[in-house]
């Protein structure tokens, strides 16, 4: 049996994105509080689909932003640590 | 017979004892309706022999000091006034205006917002709300220009403002009418664009502090002091962030908002 792939988190379905410029917020209708996002993340953010595989999204990002694959993984993974701490992302991702 | 008043959307009438319907109306001078229009509610503030007593439509009278009870009928009208707004986001801010310059001040209560704004009108800028900044969808903000509530500790920055106060001698904190001050008032209803979004910050002694903002950072100080985000939602949300990329923010670190006030002005003029 083949292990399933970890895929990109997805946003709670209480939480809206909302991109200003190049930064996005992230409005948490359930306690009406605001997350700032940097233009880093804020491109970042905006595929977390929760079904794309991560491996793959880590990848392209590699390619489009010529970085390390190592880099770009640590810079995703802190943002979805971030997310998470944030209650920000559906249960399970 | 008592007019109608209009605060945003919400028609009102208000009754009382001859000293209730006074500052009641002082509050609310200029606001009177002139074209039939019915009342959604009626507000009746009157001396009781315990103080004062301040109630809201057929709802419980509510016996308080003269100061609390004013307050709690003026609160609910601001209330009212918000949720009267169906197609704006409404954020509490102060806001003034300088020529074609028009800036908002989203700030919580208790932040010196109030004190701030009074010290811009005095500094010549003209006054439109201390308190509710409704902002429709294409970025205009709509003049809302009741008295300026300014609170005991704030009244030593301004004590050369207290010729404006018009709620009398029964409430400690003055209720300044921008009129008479140097800036002026903005007509009721008359609409602006918002072109500066400036974040006070009061602290005890501190120098001046100026801070450019991002967009983001904008759109995050609306988005949290918007009274109606929940009620309309994403549409609300895209508003406050567009109004945030088309205008300049700074964050001002005061413990002077006379300093503050020139320091704004200086830089809106720049």
């Amino acid at each position: 049996m083949s292990e399933s792939r970890e895929t990109l988190p997805a946003l709670h379905p209480d939480v809206e994105l909302v991109l200003v410029g190049d930064e996005a917020v992230v409005w948490d209708s359930r306690t009406s509080t605001a997350h700032l996002l940097d233009p880093l993340a804020a491109a970042l953010v905006i595929h977390f689909d929760g079904v794309s595989p991560l491996d793959e999204f880590i990848d392209d990002v590699s390619v489009t932003w010529e970085r390390p694959v190592a880099d770009v993984t640590a810079v995703v993974r802190s943002l979805v640590d971030r997310m998470n701490a944030a209650n920000a992302l559906s249960s399970g991702t | 017979m008592i007019a109608t008043h209009r605060a945003l959307d919400h028609a009102f009438r208000i009754d009382g004892d001859d000293w209730g319907i006074g500052f009641l109306e002082a509050i609310f001078a200029g606001f009177e309706v002139t074209e039939p229009v019915e009342a959604r509610e009626v507000y009746r503030l009157e001396v009781v022999s315990s103080g004062a007593r301040a109630t809201v439509g057929t709802g419980k009278p509510l016996d308080q000091s003269p100061g609390d009870a004013a307050s709690h009928l003026v609160t609910s009208i601001n209330r009212e006034a918000m949720l009267s707004m169906r197609t704006s986001s409404v954020v509490h801010a102060g806001v003034v205006a300088l020529g074609d310059v028009c800036v908002v001040i989203p700030a919580v209560s208790g932040s010196g917002k109030s004190t701030l704004t009074a010290a811009l009108v005095a500094e010549g800028f003209s006054y439109l709300s201390d308190e509710l900044a409704p902002i429709s969808d294409a970025g205009q903000v709509v003049a809302y220009p009741k008295p300026i509530v300014v609170r005991n500790d704030s009244k030593s920055v301004l004590d050369d403002l207290a010729h404006a106060d018009v709620g009398g001698d029964r409430f400690e904190p003055w209720f300044l009418d921008a009129g008479r001050l140097a800036g002026g008032r903005s007509s009721i209803g008359e609409s602006r664009q918002v072109t500066h979004v400036v974040v006070p910050s009061f602290e005890e002694r501190a120098e001046i502090d100026v801070a450019p903002l991002t967009p983001g950072q904008v759109a995050v100080a609306l988005m949290v002091n918007c009274f109606n985000v929940a009620r309309r939602g994403r549409p609300s949300l895209e508003s406050l962030a567009r109004i945030a990329e088309q205008c300049s923010g700074v964050a001002v670190v005061h413990g002077d908002a006379r300093a503050a006030a020139r320091e704004i002005r200086r830089i809106v003029e720049s």
